[in-house]
């Protein structure tokens, strides 16, 4: 049984969602998705070899990623590494400061409204006179000066990741409405070199990051997963925690080290994806009503939840079982429509 | 309840009448000390005053006595008063008495040294006949008369007589003397037994005192005594050192550095008691805390030798008599014991510290019930007395009686608001109150929420088990139900055992109740939380079959035993330090084991007591039978004391017993014994070279073989590692032979010799988290399913709070259809915060369902799909569970009910 869309309940989601939806379904093309999603990833000094390597190491494997498992237009995969001579084929150029500032340009020329920017900077922070820097090859960029570079992108939606150490004060610098800052440590006197970046590159392929099991992972639960690892790693090795990264989405400059449930930061996270929505999967449209209904079914257990506390449990589980039954041979339908 | 701030006895509040009080109390004392290092003269003055002048003075005694005209000066009366020659002082006090000459003075030492010799109603008349207004020494007999009339029990007239002395703290205190000062002192503190707030008017008054006079070293101890009696250990001590180093043989001071010493649970406590004897055999108290100690370590001869001493010169004594009580009480003398408390009570109706002592110690010896008892007997003497509801509220918590336990506490807080045991306590009580308890069968599990559902389903299995075996070994029940606390900060855990045993420790029995450190604690590194349950209900059952008479050593020993009999691994082991100790005598012979656990002499002592306990133990087992170790129990019950039960039961003395028991444990361990070269010290830098292997022992073969290993020599390490492993077979601590044996065997791709190493070691050391967990690892690489699982749930008993623990076994058990045992992993797994909780749960569910519990399926993936609806795999599974659950409830239907 499969039931009709249900319009009225799409109100009760955050509009975005459902917009950013129409406006893909509407584009509709897996090129037009692909190319709106543009990746530039920067190596900073890796200092010691051990460092040179794992960060070389990291960079590489979300390029990989990106291209293979979220789909991303190898054409709009931009890596700074370095050491340019280590795997040429892939890199775009040196991270000098001023090659940073020139492909930033590039891409927000070539970017459209509403296109999704993720900047990935991969390094050594530090401290000095008040300024905060990312450690290049020849002069170091502050974050005054990325966040004046990333004003190019109006319209767009920028995702900035610092996984360097002391990274944490990037985000008051760095954080405007549209943009979402998400550093590896929570201040600078967090100077150790950060684990968060590894396990946040391998985040969108990992099963379990994919918390509430829709088949994506959205940047919210990517930061999840990677703080969840970072604690276990920590607590494994029965160290003292030296870094609690945060996240910035409300674009207010006060990231958040456990963003969704309650707090503001993470509502706009958990609505981002790298990969491209199913919908456009197929242009069927059994299969576009059949998505549809599925989501009038999650916004009625949305509401459903809403009322737990009025609700005796035995009726609350009965109307939920009742709903995700419905959904259940909407998915069934959903998986047999397919090509 | 919230309990306001516990006080804090501590010098500095003299001085801190303003911000940075703290630091100019040190600036001040400081000052004090400079003052008095630099005073050579002073310094010197003392020393000459206890020592060579002393000898002056007994000329002039033995001269005056002989011709009465020559009468010697009051303040050499005082330092004969002083070096404890109480007689003598005495009788030189009453000649110039006799003479008229400084009356008052005189008449006041003499009070003194009758009161020092017990004589009370004499005493008394002496400072009555002493007082005189305009006397230098008024207060001073003041305060005398008011401890005599507090030994009488004539509280209100001490009291007033008191309050009446401080009186003189309103007019001008700018004239007062030091001595003055200091009696004045010794008024307000002992006023503090109601009013708590006159301990710092004491600890001031003591301050102005020493600030007066630098040499008046008597009020330096005083205020020594008040620091140490109100918990500020660390004060005191410094001060009592400060004594010293101006005059080492000052007896009073060397008495109280031992009490310090004893309050730390050192082992110097016993030298400096002694010492201060040896400078004043007279010191009553110093003889009466040796006589202590000495009980303490089961020697009650000696103790009553002391005791006899102490009572030669003041055969009143309440002191010494409380302290013969004790042993009357120990060695089970129901009729003795009787008899001198009747006799105590009419000599000193006011020494309610009878009670609060014999509660002290019947709690040392774990007569927790007794104590409470004591305690309860005190408080009939006196509402008032602190000490004695401290002492009820925590034999009552010890008991398992929460409620009432925290009322006693509290009351003793708002008396003894420097108590910060009390105070702790009260704060553990109140972190207890946010634990869970959950009862099953016949225990009562305590923990902190998340981790009481975790243990459960591992804790009261085996605590049951731990029962049900030991109730058949030892054909005793203890009364039920156990209550089990498991703490998750080791802090509280500590707070629950202060006073008990002077070192850090992770488990403990109360009897009726247990309690130990949650494993996720680890304090002491990975520790198998399991054979810490085992082995405290052993305690348990010991405590209960002897009336809690047991010896602690005997009670360790049995326990790990019991630990050792358990399950492969489990109890402590034997390591080289320990031969070695032994080796070197360092360890006391069997019949003076106790020493060891009271007062360790070096820090692992106590572990190796425990080990060497239970060798003993193990020995008399083998020997005489468990029947001999139930038939010891019961003797202890009886108050048969070691040497006697040891006669009756064993048909040996002490020192047979001694003697057989060294040969069974170089018989036990020859092969390691011969191979351990003490000659070395333990930690021989390790030149591993030829001469050293030459040697052969185990410790050089260990290190060469272990530096051959790193070298990449494997061939050389194999050799030198197997030898070491041949001759000592038991060890396997961190970084043994067979340790050492699998990483070579691994580096050589051998994962089956690997894991034979490893094998041994578990079995040998079952806290050793990472070997099971690399153990279990080669296992599942070798598909040895079976094994890794086996070894796996071991681990649940070092660590059951690890995810990845639970998944692995619960993925094992699933491959392996097992879907019964894969349950409970997988419930724990969703209990333990997973990054992935939507997975975890639509595991559970589906190994429910796999185990046919459709309902309990049916809900855990109701609770995943909440957060995660469009989970495919669970979705699904829903549906067919709905259908299951349909076609049972229509085939329940159709069945026609009985
Ligand atoms: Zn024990």
């Amino acid at each position: 049984m499969v039931l009709p869309p249900s319009l009225e309940v799409e109100v009760t989601r955050p509009v975005l969602v459902f917009l950013f939806g129409l406006v893909a379904l509407s584009a509709s093309t897996l090129a037009a998705e692909r190319d709106s999603r543009h990746l530039v990833v920067v190596n900073g000094i890796g200092g010691e070899a051990f460092y040179r390597d794992l960060f070389h190491r990291w960079a590489v494997s979300f390029m990989e990623l990106a291209e293979k498992h979220l789909n991303i237009n190898p054409d709009q995969v931009f890596y700074l590494a370095e050491d340019p001579t280590r795997t040429p084929q892939r890199t775009t150029s040196q991270s000098r400061k001023e090659e940073i500032e020139r492909i930033l340009r590039l891409v927000a020329e070539s970017s459209k409204p509403e296109d999704l920017i993720m900047l990935l900077l991969i390094g050594h922070g530090t401290a000095r006179d008040n300024r905060i820097l990312f450690n290049l090859p020849g002069p170091d960029m502050s974050a005054s000066e990325l966040s004046e570079w990333l004003d190019a992108f109006e319209g767009r939606r920028v995702i900035v990741i610092n996984a360097s150490s002391a990274s944490g004060p990037f985000v008051p610098t760095v954080a405007r409405p549209g943009r979402v800052v998400i550093t590896a440590t929570s201040s600078a006197a967090e100077n150790q070199q950060p684990r968060f970046g590894g396990h946040f590159v391998t985040a969108f392929a990992a099963p379990v990051a994919d918390r509430d099991k829709d088949g994506r992972v959205s940047l919210l639960e990517a930061f999840v997963y990677a703080t969840g690892e970072v604690e276990r790693d920590y607590e494994r090795e029965n160290r003292l925690r030296t870094e609690h990264a945060l996240l910035d989405d409300d674009g207010d400059g006060i990231g958040t080290r456990t963003p969704g449930g309650e707090e503001t930061d993470g509502r706009v996270a958990a609505r981002i994806f790298m990969t491209p929505s199913d919908v456009n999967v197929s242009t069927n449209a059994n299969v576009l009503a059949l998505t549809v209904a599925a989501r009038a079914l999650v916004d009625r257990i949305e509401l459903l939840k809403r009322r737990k506390q009025e609700l005796s449990v035995l009726e609350y589980e009965t109307k939920l079982e009742s709903l995700l039954l419905q959904l259940a041979l909407n998915r069934q339908a959903y998986r047999k429509g397919l090509p | 309840m919230a309990v306001q701030e516990c006080a804090a006895l501590d010098r500095s509040t003299f001085f801190g009448n303003n911000a940075g009080g703290e630091a100019q109390g040190n600036q001040m004392g400081l000052i004090t000390s400079l003052k008095l290092s630099a005073g050579g003269y002073s310094a010197h003055l003392a020393r000459f005053r206890h020592a060579a002048k002393l000898q002056a003075i007994c000329g002039l005694v033995i001269l005056a006595l002989v011709s009465s005209p020559n009468t010697i000066a009051a303040e050499d009366v005082q330092t004969l008063l002083e070096s404890g020659k109480y007689a003598e002082a005495a009788a030189a006090a009453r000649a110039s008495l006799d003479q008229g000459i400084d009356t008052d003075h005189n008449g006041y030492l003499l009070g003194e040294a009758l009161l020092s010799m017990g004589q009370l109603p004499e005493a008394l008349a002496a400072f009555e006949q002493a007082l005189s207004d305009d006397s230098d020494h008024r207060f001073q007999i003041e305060v005398a008369i008011s401890r005599i009339f507090l030994l009488q029990g004539q509280t209100n007239d001490a009291s007033q007589r008191l309050q009446q002395v401080l009186v003189a703290l309103e007019s001008d205190t700018e004239s007062l003397s030091s001595t003055e000062l200091t009696a004045l002192a010794d008024a307000a503190r002992l006023l503090g037994y109601d009013d708590p707030a006159r301990y710092r008017l004491a600890l001031r008054l003591y301050e102005q005192a020493i600030v007066r006079d630098d040499d008046n070293l008597a009020a330096r101890v005083a205020l020594a005594d008040l620091l140490l009696d109100k918990y500020n250990n660390t004060e005191a001590s410094a001060l009592y050192k400060e004594v010293l180093a101006i005059d080492p043989r000052y007896a009073l001071a060397l008495f109280g550095l031992a009490r310090s010493q004893y309050f730390d649970h050192s082992r110097a406590a016993i030298q400096l008691v002694r010492q201060a004897l040896e400078v004043q055999p007279s010191l009553v108290p110093a003889r009466v805390l040796l006589a202590r100690m000495l009980l303490e370590m089961e020697d009650y001869s000696a103790a009553e030798e002391e005791l006899e001493q102490a009572l030669t010169v003041n055969p009143n004594s309440p002191e010494a008599l409380t302290m013969q009580l004790v042993v009357r009480y120990l060695q089970s003398d129901p009729e003795g014991f009787k008899t001198l408390l009747t006799r105590l009570r009419e000599l000193v109706p006011g020494y309610i510290e009878v009670y609060a002592t014999l509660a002290e110690i019947a709690a040392q010896n774990r007569l927790y019930s007794d104590a409470v008892s004591f305690a309860r007997e005190a408080l009939v003497s006196r509402r008032s007395f602190s000490r004695a509801h401290g002492l009820l509220g925590l034999n009552l918590l010890r008991l398992g009686q929460i409620d009432s336990g925290r009322r006693s506490l509290e009351q003793a807080f708002r008396g003894d608001p420097f108590n910060v045991w009390t105070k702790n306590t009260l704060d553990l009580v109140d972190r207890l109150d946010e634990l869970s308890t959950l009862r099953q069968g016949r225990f009562i599990l305590v923990a902190a929420t998340h981790e009481a559902e975790l243990l459960a389903p591992l804790l009261f299995p085996l605590a049951e088990a731990a029962y049900t075996h030991f109730a058949e070994r030892y054909g005793h029940e203890p009364r039920t139900p156990i209550r089990i606390e498991v703490y998750p900060s080791h802090e509280d855990f500590s707070v629950r055992t202060v006073g008990l045993v002077g070192v850090d420790i992770l488990g403990v029995s109360f009897g009726p109740t247990v309690a130990f450190d949650s494993p996720s604690v680890g304090t002491f590194g990975s520790i198998n939380w399991g054979s810490v349950l085992w082995h405290e209900l052993a305690h348990t059952f010991h405590l209960s079959m002897s009336g809690s008479r047991v010896p602690r050593w005997f009670t360790e020993g049995l326990a790990v035993v019991e630990e050792h009999r358990a399950r492969p691994g489990w109890g402590g082991d034997v390591d080289p330090g320990f031969l070695e100790a032994y080796l070197q005598q360092r360890l006391p012979p069997a019949s003076r084991l106790n020493e060891a656990f009271t007062r360790p002499s070096y820090p692992r002592q106590v572990v190796h007591a425990y080990f060497l306990s239970s060798l003993l133990l193990a020995f008399v087992e083998e020997r005489y039978g468990i029947d001999a170790i139930r038939s010891m129990l019961n003797g202890y019950r009886e108050g048969l004391t070691t040497e006697s039960n040891v006669s009756a039961n064993l048909g040996l003395t002490m020192s047979e017993l001694d003697q057989q028991f060294d040969t069974y444990v170089r018989i036990r361990f020859a092969h390691a014994l011969e191979a351990l070269d003490i000659s070395l010290p333990a930690n021989a830098p390790s030149t591993a070279g030829p001469a050293m292997e030459t040697t052969k022992s185990f410790r050089s073969l260990w290190r060469a073989g272990g530096n051959a290993l790193r070298a990449g020599e494997l061939e050389r390490a194999e050799k030198l590692l197997s030898e070491a492993k041949r001759q000592f077979p038991e060890f396997a601590g961190a970084g043994s032979p067979y340790h050492l044996l699998a990483q070579l065997h691994l580096k050589r791709g051998n994962a089956a010799a690997a894991s034979t190493e490893l094998e041994s070691v578990v079995n040998i050391n079952a806290d050793d988290l990472s070997t099971h967990r690399k153990l279990a690892e080669l296992y599942l690489a070798e598909n040895k399913r079976d094994d890794a699982a086996q070894i796996l749930e071991r681990v649940l008993f070092i660590d059951p709070f690890e995810i990845g623990i639970r998944e692995q076994l619960a993925s094992i058990y699933e491959a392996q259809g097992q879907w019964e045992s894969a349950v409970p992993e997988r419930a724990a797994a969703a209990m333990l915060a997973p990054l992935d909780p939507a997975g975890a749960r639509f595991r559970l569910a589906n190994a429910l369902a796999q185990n046919n519990e459709f309902s309990a399926a049916r809900r855990e993936l109701l609770r995943a799909l909440e957060d995660a609806p469009m989970y495919d795999d669970a979705l699904q599974l829903l549906l067919d569970i709905r259908q299951t659950l349909n076609q049972n409830e229509h085939r329940a239907r159709a069945v026609p009910t009985e």
